[in-house]
């Protein structure tokens, strides 16, 4: 049939739309539209035209008789035609062979948190985001598909916009927290071995690739968002410990019940007098609540979008204030984002992106151990009020017999640390356009940072026992930047080799490396408080210097072949050699495969109209995990001086064993998964399963102290993760009402198949009294708790002579079970698995309802099966009488007439046992949290229109982690080990809980607009 | 070009590919050795030699129950597990590793012989004194002669016997000896292991297992090398006065130093004391004070008129409203401090009024002899303690030395961690410990009552429970 010209414009709402690539279906003809969005383009009547751009529905139009086809594109939330950022890439979301999750701009735009990884939580089947605290700037963790490595951390890697970040994780400040969230145009997260096996040696643990948003060219688009909110602690969670009245009472029968063990009755002169008459005290002081507040939190945004035929831009500026909900801790940012491109001729395209963040952090001494000021606002006694007769801080809380403190309001106020980072972002780059089809791209990215912590300890500020009458003033400073670089060439091809035949492919070659210099100093002996600069102090104790260097050299490769609408191959492989491994295994490849079939198209399915598509895919591949620390292969020499003749004598020891052998671990997955549309694709569900081998794990194994050292780094041992993900999206109302939803759910299985030669179980953690917390043996999955099993307590004379004790057990102390069966309970010996950390599953479901000109948005996540080892219970059931402690000590037991409930023991000894790790620490950490609801209302156009300049403006409330219900006694129920519990990989010691930073809830008014 | 990208060698640390290559790197790698006495003295020489026997013990403090373990350690309620426990375990090791990595590369780098041979004598001294602290504690315990040199072979032969650490211990002290013969250790190097030193650790492993030939052959070749008892008893531990005349081996500390100093006067000091023992108000007593307090026995162990107890011990302090608070305390380390929390003492491990003692008691052993010379040598250290001299007409016969010469070293070297190890090798412990533990429950309101049950197999510290796990060591019964 004759071809004849069609012409048109491709535009959206907010007008016309460059670029936007245009082809005549089943062909390779094609174009794409100019600045003004217009495009020409010869094609037959009866034909198809699509439509096709980044961020937007893709459109086809069959071609009649009319000459002119106008389009316009519906920005895309999501579906098979959206274009699916990948590593070194895009795809077409139908053309993807992996398992690669989209993230859904529209379901987490509200949210007030300071970095992306907060916004993923419940987004995507098999993506866990766990924000264990409430810091102001703090970060989260995200695990994808379960724990592949028990040494090298389990954290995914980030690449933003091509340019692969060096941490993602971080407790109390986000790495993340650098690029601005409204900055982000999408965000990919790539599961399984096909999609991450471009990394190569990091991409085992998955990838999160992040694009922020660019130029375009046609009218500047100018865009404002802001809102102001306010954060409060819930009152679920909130530890429950002894008021004034019941502390003193418990302090008094602690000695009375001492005296009674010992045939003896304790007098007044016995017990201290503030301890006498506990009928004079109240309530007391609630020093946790004293320290928190309703603290506000803001965020201002602004950005312009805009370009012309040969350069687009896009520029933003961004504010982000939030106070803490403990007193005197906020978090501050400011950031920029420039990028910038433009064509140089016909056949070359340069670039530019520029993105500066510079933040502020007021921190104190918090999640560090039980002296830490929050921690400390449990214990300390409850008898001291807050302010004394003139209203002055009670500067020093102690209570006879007690463990004293700092006021910690003081101790908030002036001895908190101030964190400043300047972070930089930079990236340039040149495109050259060789011939149809092959590009090629020099880029150069850079990433530097400088940060400085500044404490100073006044001297009336005092300390844990150190009262402020004999407290120096004393600072520790640190300082470091970071310079990251790669520099990087990409190749890509893409062609269609014969009619049904389409190729396209990427070769690169990259080199990245980074250096840290890290400086600390603690000063001491400052005359007083008026000059805090270290140049007053009159000693320097201590002070250290660090610098670390990694480099990484790479050769990439992928191919995708489809093969008419049915079948698509892809190839991937890697070549990475790595400045982290031993001499003997500097370099590895990783390749991977993976092919997807559209059984859609077969004939069978075709032909029912419900089933609007269907593809099946499988993968399999190859990826690596480098995070093992910088020169753990080598056995280093570190100062260890000694004194001689009166002076120092210089000294160096090995502090390392040297391991060559040492290098990546090895992930292996298969992936299989199937993709299906029902009902015109008001029903999308995803469907993946997946077997995850990871060998060759690195770890610290613990090895005996007669070797020299307590650990060395190894590759040994081999785990298995596996799991079901299950994703559903649906239209379930598309009319006026609209309302969609979205869930995902995901089942994973960790277990460890294999650990050393002997399969020696891996013991970890570090309980209050130096025994280890959890083990890991084949068989289990990893970190499972491990503690006494309690009983219960000697309730009776007769139980006590009967059952099996510690050296220290009396008549009324803590029971525990004889696990080894020889009579005596002693620790480690007795211990058994008493818990698993691992969720049965996870889950997360997103509801989005809009009528008229409200929209309403609700995110739930949740986690089932998992269970949490409270260590602060260590503290909070403390039986020494030296900290206050939680209301359960009501009761105790305290003689065989009065045994209290069973479960609580005697103040009378064995007490160093019965704070150490038992069973009654695992609680239920399942959870169902309401993390985000938003209520919106966007103007009528009709009453915008009036105005000439704003294009939009939208109006919306919301409530961050509205509410959680869980079973769970802690604050929240989503913990993670603070980093190196006992000196160990995080990975190792899952589901501890401390005391973090309470988790506020957060309520927040915002105003979106376009102008 | 990709392998030197690839090349990083960490800037702040050394490593063994670039380390031991001269004699200077090989003196800092022996200087490292002795580093690891500083850690052992602070705290496990004197928990385990001093306070865990009849000495001394600790002041119970009510508002800090953290280390309840180093409590149990002196009670003998302590299990496997104990954090001090482990401890000393890696620190030893820890030393005798360090000790092992010099000799594996000592043949390999160039020096004089006269040095090779010095460093070799100095770190066999080092891994016998630990090996000798380890076989007393723990018993037969893993021998680990050369450096590991990678994971695969980080696991041990087990524990070995008592009599083959013992063989080994004499043939490292013996070995030391020979090797330092020709040392000449300048004065700005005092504090080096001598000749000296080697043959006095050695008398006293001779001593501990009844050799009592080998170990006069030893003593006596000590004896002529030019050690005195000085003048003034508190000198031997004045930071002024450090490796005097009597001075044989001392853990050395530098004051000016934070890593380098001690800080014994702190924790000896009554926690509930503030700054009145210390004088120094800006440390303040908390967890770490009070340990290795004398108990009323040891107070009790002073003859009337005896000048070494008031430089070693005091019986209280007067606090600061004036009142005399009766919790005794160590004072033999009180010698002021050179920044807060930072001392410049040194602590003796061994000196000549030991080898004296040691001698006389040898002497003794091979026959008593009525004022003869084991007399002399035991008047020579009463005479400068103020006390008249033994004589035969009260010491009459070699029990009675024996009696004598053991509450000799009881008060010479009182706080020194000797007590403990002469109640071991005089099998007197089981006996005095349970006396000691009466003494001490009687009355007492915070000593639990199963404390102090001592046997003889809790004369020996568990081994640790760690260890056990993973070198599958065979654990001592308790």
């Amino acid at each position: 049939q004759e071809k004849k010209q069609i012409t048109g414009v491709v535009s959206d709402a907010s007008g016309p739309i460059p670029g936007v690539s245009v082809l005549v279906k089943g062909t390779r003809e094609g174009t794409t539209t100019t600045a003004q969005g217009a495009y020409s383009i010869s094609a037959a009547k009866g034909t198809t035209l699509v439509f096709r751009n980044v961020g937007y529905t893709t459109k086809e139009v069959a071609v009649g008789d009319e000459p002119t086809i106008d389009v316009l594109l519906e920005t895309s939330a999501e579906g098979l035609d959206e274009v699916v950022i990948i590593g070194y890439g895009s795809q077409q979301k139908k053309d993807l062979t992996g398992s690669v999750g989209t993230v859904s701009q529209t379901a987490i735009k509200d949210m007030p948190v300071s970095g992306v990884n907060q916004k993923l939580s419940g987004q995507i089947a098999g993506v866990q985001v766990r924000t264990p605290t409430g810091t102001p700037g703090g970060g989260s963790q995200i695990k994808i598909r379960g724990s592949g490595s028990i040494g090298a951390g389990d954290d995914p890697l980030f690449v933003v916009d091509g340019f692969p970040l060096t941490s993602s994780s971080g407790r109390t400040s986000n790495p993340l927290a650098i690029i601005n969230p409204d900055d982000i145009e999408s965000i990919s997260i790539l599961k399984d071995a096909s999609s991450t096996a471009i990394y190569g040696s990091r991409g085992s643990n998955g990838v999160v690739v992040i694009t922020t948003k660019k130029g375009k060219s046609g009218q500047p688009n100018v865009g404002v968002t802001m809102y102001t909110g306010l954060q409060q602690v819930p009152e679920k969670g909130k530890p429950t410990m002894l008021n004034a009245r019941e502390f003193a009472q418990f302090r008094k029968e602690i000695i009375e019940d001492n005296f009674a063990s010992r045939g003896l009755v304790a007098t007044d002169d016995d017990i201290p007098v503030e301890f006498r008459n506990p009928e004079q005290y109240g309530e007391g002081t609630n020093w946790y609540n004293e320290i928190l507040r309703t603290a506000p939190q803001n965020e201002v945004n602004a950005n312009v979008i805009g370009g012309g035929d040969h350069s687009q831009y896009a520029f933003s500026l961004g504010y982000f204030n939030q106070q803490g909900v403990l007193r005197y801790t906020d978090y501050d940012r400011i950031s920029v984002r420039t990028n910038v491109s433009t064509d140089l001729g016909k056949r070359l395209k340069v670039g530019v992106i520029l993105a500066p963040t510079y933040s502020t952090q007021k921190l104190n001494n918090f999640e560090t151990g039980f002296t830490d000021v929050l921690t400390s606002s449990l214990w300390l006694s409850p008898l001291v009020p807050v302010t004394d007769a003139n209203g002055n801080r009670t500067s020093y809380i102690s209570s006879p017999g007690m463990y004293a403190g700092p006021n910690p309001l003081n101790k908030l106020e002036f001895g908190g640390t101030n964190q400043k980072l300047f972070r930089g972002l930079g990236s340039a780059f040149a495109e050259l356009n060789l011939f149809e089809g092959f590009k090629a791209k020099y880029s150069f990215n850079i990433d530097y940072s400088s940060g400085s912590g500044f404490t100073f300890n006044p001297s009336f500020v005092g300390g844990i026992n150190a009262p402020p009458e004999s407290y120096v003033p004393n600072s520790s400073t640190s300082k470091s930047s970071t310079t990251n670089w790669m520099s990087e060439v990409l190749l890509t091809y893409e062609k269609e080799l014969a009619p049904g035949h389409h190729i396209d492919a990427i070769a690169g070659y990259s080199a990245q490396k980074e250096r840290l210099d890290g400086l600390n100093l603690n000063a001491t002996n400052y005359p007083d408080d008026l000059i805090e600069t270290i140049n007053a102090a009159s000693l320097i104790p201590s002070w250290g210097q660090d610098v670390q260097e990694w480099a990484l050299l790479s050769m990439f490769a992928r191919v995708n072949y489809s093969l008419g609408e049915k079948w698509i191959f892809t190839g991937t492989v890697r070549r990475d050699g790595s400045s982290r491994f031993g001499a003997n295994n500097k370099y590895g490849t990783f390749p991977s495969g993976a092919v997807a079939y559209h059984i859609g198209e077969e004939n069978f399915l075709k032909n029912i109209s419900w089933i609007s598509d269907a593809k099946l895919r499988a993968s399999y591949g190859l990826s690596g995990n480098f995070n093992i620390g910088n020169y753990t292969y080598l056995s280093n020499i570190s100062t260890a001086n000694y004194a001689l003749g009166g002076q120092l004598a210089g000294g160096r020891v090995a502090t390392s064993l040297q391991n060559n052998e040492l290098t990546w671990e090895q992930s292996k997955e298969w992936d299989a998964g199937l993709d299906l549309g029902f009902l015109n694709s008001r029903i999308n569900v995803t469907i993946d399963a997946y077997n995850r081998i990871t060998t060759g794990m690195l770890y610290d194994a613990e090895i005996p102290y007669s070797s020299g050292f307590g650990n060395v780094t190894i590759n040994s041992g081999k785990i298995r993760n596996r799991g079901l993900e299950f994703s559903v999206n649906t239209q379930n109302l598309v009319n006026a009402f609209k309302w969609n939803t979205s869930f995902n759910i995901a089942f994973n299985r960790n277990k460890v198949l294999q650990l050393n030669d002997r399969n020696d179980p891996i013991y970890t953690g570090r309980s209050g009294e130096g025994n280890y917390t959890h083990i890991t043996k084949v068989g289990g999955p990893i970190g499972q708790f491990f503690g006494y099993i309690k009983e219960g307590i000697y309730m009776t004379q007769e139980d006590f002579d009967n059952s099996p004790k510690h050296v220290t057990s009396v008549l009324g102390s803590v029971k525990y079970k004889d696990v080894d069966g020889n009579g005596i309970i002693e620790p480690v010996k007795d211990f058994a698995i008493i818990g698993n950390p691992h969720p049965d599953f996870t889950y997360g479901m997103t509801n989005t309802f809009s009528y008229k000109h409200f929209d309403l948005n609700v995110v739930v996540v949740g986690s089932q099966g998992n269970e949490i080892l409270k260590q602060a219970n260590q503290h909070l059931f403390n039986i020494d009488g030296i900290f206050n402690v939680d209301r359960s000590v009501l009761n105790r037991w305290r003689s065989e007439e009065n045994p209290g409930d069973g479960m609580t023991p005697t103040t009378n000894g064995a007490r160093v046992i019965y704070r150490d790790v038992n069973s009654s620490w695992v609680e239920d950490g399942s959870y169902l949290r309401i993390q985000n609801l938003t209520l919106g209302y966007s103007l009528p156009e009709s009453f915008l229109k009036k105005s000439h300049v704003i294009k939009s403006t939208r109006l919306y409330a919301s409530v961050q982690n509205l509410a959680t219900f869980t079973s769970y006694s802690g604050g929240n129920p989503e913990v993670v080990p603070r980093a190196n519990e006992g000196g160990l990989s995080t990975a190792l010691v899952p589901g501890l809980d401390w005391t973090s930073y309470p988790l506020p809830r957060t309520f927040t008014f915002g105003l979106n607009m376009t102008f | 070009c990709s392998k030197n990208f690839l090349a990083i060698d960490p800037e702040t640390t050394a490593n063994s590919d670039n380390f031991y290559k001269n004699q200077e790197e090989v003196e800092q790698a022996v200087n490292g050795a002795y580093n690891i006495l500083q850690d052992l003295g602070r705290l496990h020489l004197w928990l385990y030699g001093e306070m865990r026997s009849d000495n001394t013990t600790f002041q119970y403090n009510n508002q800090d129950r953290g280390l309840e373990t180093r409590e149990f350690i002196d009670q003998f309620l302590v299990d496997a597990s104990a954090e001090p426990i482990r401890q000393f375990w890696q620190l030893s090791y820890q030393g005798i590793t360090r000790t092992n990595d010099v000799l594996a590369r000592l043949d390999e780098v160039e020096m004089t012989d006269e040095k090779r041979a010095q460093y070799r004598g100095e770190v066999l001294f080092l891994r016998a004194f630990h090996y000798f602290n380890l076989v007393r504690q723990y018993g037969g315990v893993p021998l680990r002669l050369a450096p590991v040199e990678s994971p695969d072979s980080a696991l041990s032969k087990g524990r070995a016997p008592v009599e083959e650490v013992y063989n080994q211990i004499v043939s490292d002290l013996s070995s030391a000896a020979d090797n330092l013969s020709n040392a000449t250790i300048s004065s700005a190097e005092k504090g080096r292991v001598t000749e000296g030193a080697a043959r006095t650790l050695l008398a006293k492993v001779y001593l501990t297992l009844k050799k009592y030939d080998e170990a006069i052959d030893q003593l006596r070749k000590v004896s002529t090398m030019g050690y005195s008892l000085v003048t003034n008893y508190a000198d031997n531990f004045s930071p002024e006065k450090k490796n005097g005349a009597e001075s044989i081996f001392e853990i050395q500390y530098l004051g000016s130093q934070p890593s380098l100093s001690s800080n014994f006067m702190y924790q000896f000091a009554p926690y509930t004391s503030g700054s009145v023992v210390t004088q120094d108000p800006n440390t303040n007593l908390g967890g770490s004070a009070g340990w290795n307090i004398p108990t009323q026995d040891m107070i009790d162990a002073y003859e009337e008129g005896d000048k070494r107890k008031a430089s070693s011990l005091a019986e209280g302090f007067t606090n600061s409203s004036g009142t005399f608070v009766a919790v005794p305390y160590v004072k033999k380390y009180n010698f002021g401090f050179v920044e807060p929390g930072q001392t410049d003492v040194n602590f003796p491990v061994l000196r000549y009024a030991d080898v004296l003692l040691m001698l006389a008691e040898c002497l003794n052993e091979k026959g008593f002899a009525a004022n003869g010379e084991a007399f002399n040598l035991v008047n020579n250290i009463r005479e400068r303690a103020g006390l008249k001299p033994l004589e035969a007409r009260d010491i009459n016969g070699q029990d009675r030395f024996r009696e004598a010469v053991f509450q000799e070293r009881r008060v010479e070297l009182a706080f020194e961690n000797h007590r403990w190890y002469d109640l071991l090798r005089t099998g007197k412990a089981v006996e005095i410990m349970n006396a000691h533990g009466a003494r001490e429950k009687d009355g007492s309101l915070t000593i639990p009552t199963n404390a102090y049950q001592v046997t003889n197999n809790r004369l020996l510290l568990p081994i640790p429970q760690r260890e056990i796990n993973l070198d599958n060591l065979e654990q001592n019964p308790q």
